[in-house]
């Protein structure tokens, strides 16, 4: 089979994946205790005939799977409703911050890869050295400590008592300065944990590597070291740690929920939360569809690029 | 390298900032351009009153709709956008509207959108908040019109402090209030970015142009002769901040200027700070154990009240609430001082509530004998996750546990979760006790009825323990129906008191309100007490209140 064949399949078993997870989604939000007609008369008194018609306008009336089918024939067409509590469309309340968690995501993203790959290789060269026992310890802490924790303490010590960035986000459009600046903190917060788990990966894939044949032939035909790691041990290492990689942006989504809460950034996460608190099924729905579909694509790309690293996997 | 930056400003030049507006944005309010930076702990979900069922919606457009009269921080009736409220026989109002008032859309406002506002609530959410009272309305003239009700309705005039007025043209679908809420009030929206900011700016032409206000309710005009004829603050900035401790390091890190609200165990950290000041006001509320009665042992009033005697009020407030606040014996907040008063508070506390646990030792034997019921009786409390409430429950658990009858854990849930729980059907025969919390209102009706009237058990409305006394349900429905006040005040002191000596629920606390602001950014700030419009003092010449920047 060609690579593009097997591309074409891959993509083509993620649509039954894709409706599952649509299907999964609708029903767990149906099985969370209220709905939206009960979030929405709060404590007011309301004729049988308001609550009926507020049951219609939210389909409430109809049987579960007649309910999924509306639901999915409106999001086929990219159709995701109204929200429930405010006149506005889910669509633009997704649009409104997904740039937000974009930003944030691939900033931690890029931190985690650039700190977590480094370090676990030169932990993994220097194996049984001081430096390898200190990336064992940071990495472990790192994995440890709770996102919440971790943004609140940088929060007090470098927005209250150094008073060197702003505690909440500057008045200014994402990609200014300003507001890049400010992304920093919170993209540590969530990057630390995956930069300590690609640390840990790093090393051990780089450990491995180092036993092999072909490093000893390289070294034998007198490469420089340099080029052994980083042109031949560290691509053959790289192929697991581009496995959990994917995964990895799924975790992003997840830390965001509370690193996007703790640092007042406007996105998906804190989106998510209120909607879920609110009974806003709608959104809810659509986030978390949009959050799985993510996370289907991006192990459908590793799993390209885990084939176009390793030619050795056969299709 | 560079020398590390010491200042935000720094820090932010250094990084090359170009947008000057971000740099205000984020000083806060001592800068030339006069802003001030509050926060709302949720986002703004709606700018239209029928749909808005959370508080934080009606926080954030009450500076930018008024009602036709507002109530002062005493609780007094004053004038808004009605100079004149006639009542002309039982249900027949006549209301007589300022004239020379616009909308921030540049139109005249009339009796037409007043009519329009009434009706444009039926069949929306918020229905029972006019439709509750309204009949029919005829208007006489442009500044005149008359109001019909259903039935005689005493907290009429204060009712219509809760209606904010929209322009008739959003009744009949030539405005979109979706996209921003457009009303008379001293501020104008700017803008809105969803989960970061809400902004409103300074109105141009606000109707108030200085001097005295008139009279509604007796208690003389508004001397309103301090508030100056235009807001002082130009531009109020809402800064959108989920995360209570985020909102704590926001103002100690001097982004934010005034933090509304926190949590009462940060109070004596904030206090310690010098450059913050704290005040705090007594809130239209409280909160209460609700008693499922239709379950034993709850189901005896010596029980009940032996319950009410465990709890340590004192304790909860001098632990929990860092010393804020005020024992609850009684539903009426002590805010409604015609209402209630400190000797009726202490009588009640006398007679059936208060902290007596050898007291509560003898009602339980009694309560327990007569039940037929072998101690410990195995029961929970059940909470949502309110830190303080749990607090408090965790330390009425312990008195009762300690008392070897009672066997009670806490169960907490999350919010819808635990709405469900305690406000379903069956409530009063669950086997738990419900901690709840209550928001009153300027009108005794509003702690009474939703609570203890018959006809609002749930799942009708809040009255968990389906608590039904013919006596109690008389004496609210005259008292609501009656303009006479002193007969108002009787009906509901006797209602109350057997209230109390049923017990059906015990009352742990009167709420307060809490602000924290930035002494050198913020000068006059009042929390009103009421929950959705605490931040109505920024510019309220209706109460005498206005609030400047600068200060200390």
């Amino acid at each position: 089979m060609s690579l593009r064949r097997y591309v074409l399949r891959r993509t083509l078993l993620t649509l039954p994946i894709l409706l599952g997870v649509s299907a999964l989604t609708f029903g767990l939000v149906k099985l969370l205790p209220g709905t939206p007609v009960d979030y929405v008369l709060q404590f007011q008194e309301a004729t049988p005939e308001l609550r009926a018609s507020l049951r219609a306008q939210y389909h409430l009336d109809e049987p579960i799977w007649r309910q999924y089918l509306l639901w999915l024939s409106d999001v086929l067409r990219l159709d995701f409703g109204e929200r429930v509590i405010s006149d506005r469309s889910v669509s633009a309340a997704i649009a409104e911050r997904l740039p937000e968690t974009l930003a944030l995501g691939s900033i931690a993203f890029l931190i985690a890869l650039l700190v977590g790959i480094p370090t676990g290789v030169v932990a993994a060269v220097r194996r049984g050295t001081f430096l390898d026992e200190g990336s064992r310890v940071v990495a472990l802490a790192g994995i440890a400590t709770p996102n919440f924790w971790l943004g609140l303490l940088l929060i007090l010590v470098f927005g209250v008592h150094l008073n060197v960035v702003p505690v909440i986000p500057p008045v200014a459009p994402l990609f200014a300065p300003e507001s890049l600046a400010f992304l920093v903190l919170p993209a540590i917060t969530l990057g630390t944990a995956s930069a300590a788990l690609f640390t840990r990966l790093t090393r051990s894939a780089v450990t491995e590597q180092l036993r092999k044949e072909y490093v000893r032939a390289a070294r034998a035909k007198g490469l420089p070291e340099r080029t052994v790691i980083v042109k031949h041990v560290l691509r053959n290492s790289l192929i697991s740690v581009v496995t959990v990689a994917a995964v990895q942006v799924a975790f992003l989504v997840d830390g965001a929920v509370v690193v996007e809460r703790v640092f007042s950034w406007p996105g998906l996460g804190r989106l998510l939360v209120r909607a879920i608190l609110q009974r806003d099924f709608p959104v809810v729905q659509a986030v978390v569809l949009l959050v799985a579909t993510a996370v289907v694509v991006a192990n459908l790309l590793a799993d390209i690029v885990y084939a176009w690293l390793d030619p050795r996997i056969t299709y | 390298m560079p020398s590390l930056p010491t200042s935000r400003r720094r820090l932010l030049r250094w990084v090359g900032a170009a947008s000057a507006a971000g740099v205000a944005g984020c000083a806060g309010g001592s800068d030339a351009v006069s802003e001030l930076v509050a926060t709302l702990g949720a986002d703004v979900s709606t700018y239209d009153p029928t749909l808005a069922n959370d508080t934080t919606s009606q926080k954030a457009f009450g500076l930018v709709y008024e009602p036709l009269v507002s109530v002062d921080f005493e609780g007094s009736v004053r004038p808004t956008l009605a100079t004149a409220l006639d009542r002309r026989d039982d249900l027949t109002w006549r209301l007589s509207l300022r004239e020379g008032v616009t909308f921030h859309d540049g139109s005249d406002f009339t009796a037409a959108d007043v009519q329009a506002t009434f009706e444009r609530y039926e069949g929306t959410p918020r229905e029972s908040d006019v439709y509750l009272w309204y009949d029919d309305s005829t208007i006489r003239d442009d500044y005149t019109l008359d109001v019909t009700l259903s039935e005689p309705y005493a907290p009429f005039r204060l009712t219509l402090g809760g209606i904010p007025i929209v322009p008739e043209a959003a009744a009949n679908g030539g405005l979109d209030l979706s996209t921003g809420p457009v009303g008379t009030g001293p501020y104008a929206f700017d803008t809105h970015e969803p989960d970061r900011l809400y902004r409103l700016v300074r109105a141009d032409d606000h109707w108030y142009e200085g001097g005295e206000l008139g009279d509604l309710s007796g208690n003389g005009t508004v001397d309103a002769g301090e508030v100056p004829a235009d807001p002082p603050i130009e531009t109020v900035t809402f800064r959108i901040i989920v995360e209570q401790s985020s909102q704590l390091a926001a103002l100690q890190g001097g982004d934010i200027d005034l933090a509304n609200n926190p949590p009462a165990d940060a109070v004596s950290d904030l206090r310690d700070d010098d450059t913050i000041t704290v005040t705090d006001h007594l809130a239209g509320g409280f909160d209460m154990l609700v008693f499922p009665l239709a379950t034993p042992p709850f189901s005896n009033r010596d029980v009940r009240e032996g319950i009410a005697r465990s709890i340590p009020r004192e304790e909860i407030i001098e632990s929990v609430y860092g010393g804020i606040g005020q024992p609850a014996y009684a539903p009426v907040s002590p805010l409604l001082d015609d209402y209630t008063s400190e000797s009726f508070l202490a009588e009640m506390a006398e007679e059936y509530m208060g902290h007596d646990p050898e007291r509560a030792r003898e009602l339980f034997e009694t309560g327990f004998a007569t039940l037929d019921i072998e101690p410990p009786y195995e029961t929970a409390i059940v909470t949502n996750q309110t830190a303080d409430r749990v607090r408090w429950a965790q330390l009425v658990r312990d008195e009762l546990n300690a008392t070897d009858f009672f066997d009670v854990s806490i169960e907490q849930f999350e919010w819808n979760t635990y709405i469900e729980r305690v406000l379903s059907g069956d409530s009063h025969q669950s086997e738990e006790m419900m901690a709840l919390g209550w928001s009153g209102g300027w009108d005794p009706d509003t702690y009474l009825r939703n609570l203890f009237y018959s006809g609002q058990a749930t799942p009708s409305c809040c009255n968990a323990a389906h608590y039904a006394n013919d006596e109690v349900d008389r004496l609210l429905d005259e008292a609501l129906t009656t303009y006479d006040t002193a007969e108002r005040r009787d009906h509901y002191e006797q209602a109350q008191r057997r209230i109390v000596a049923d017990a059906p629920v015990a009352f742990v606390r009167f709420g307060t309100r809490i602000e924290a602001f930035r002494s050198d950014a913020v000068e006059g700030f009042r929390t009103y007490p009421l929950d959705s419009g605490e931040f109505t003092s920024i510019y309220a010449p209706w109460a005498g209140a206005y609030t400047a920047s600068g200060g200390g």
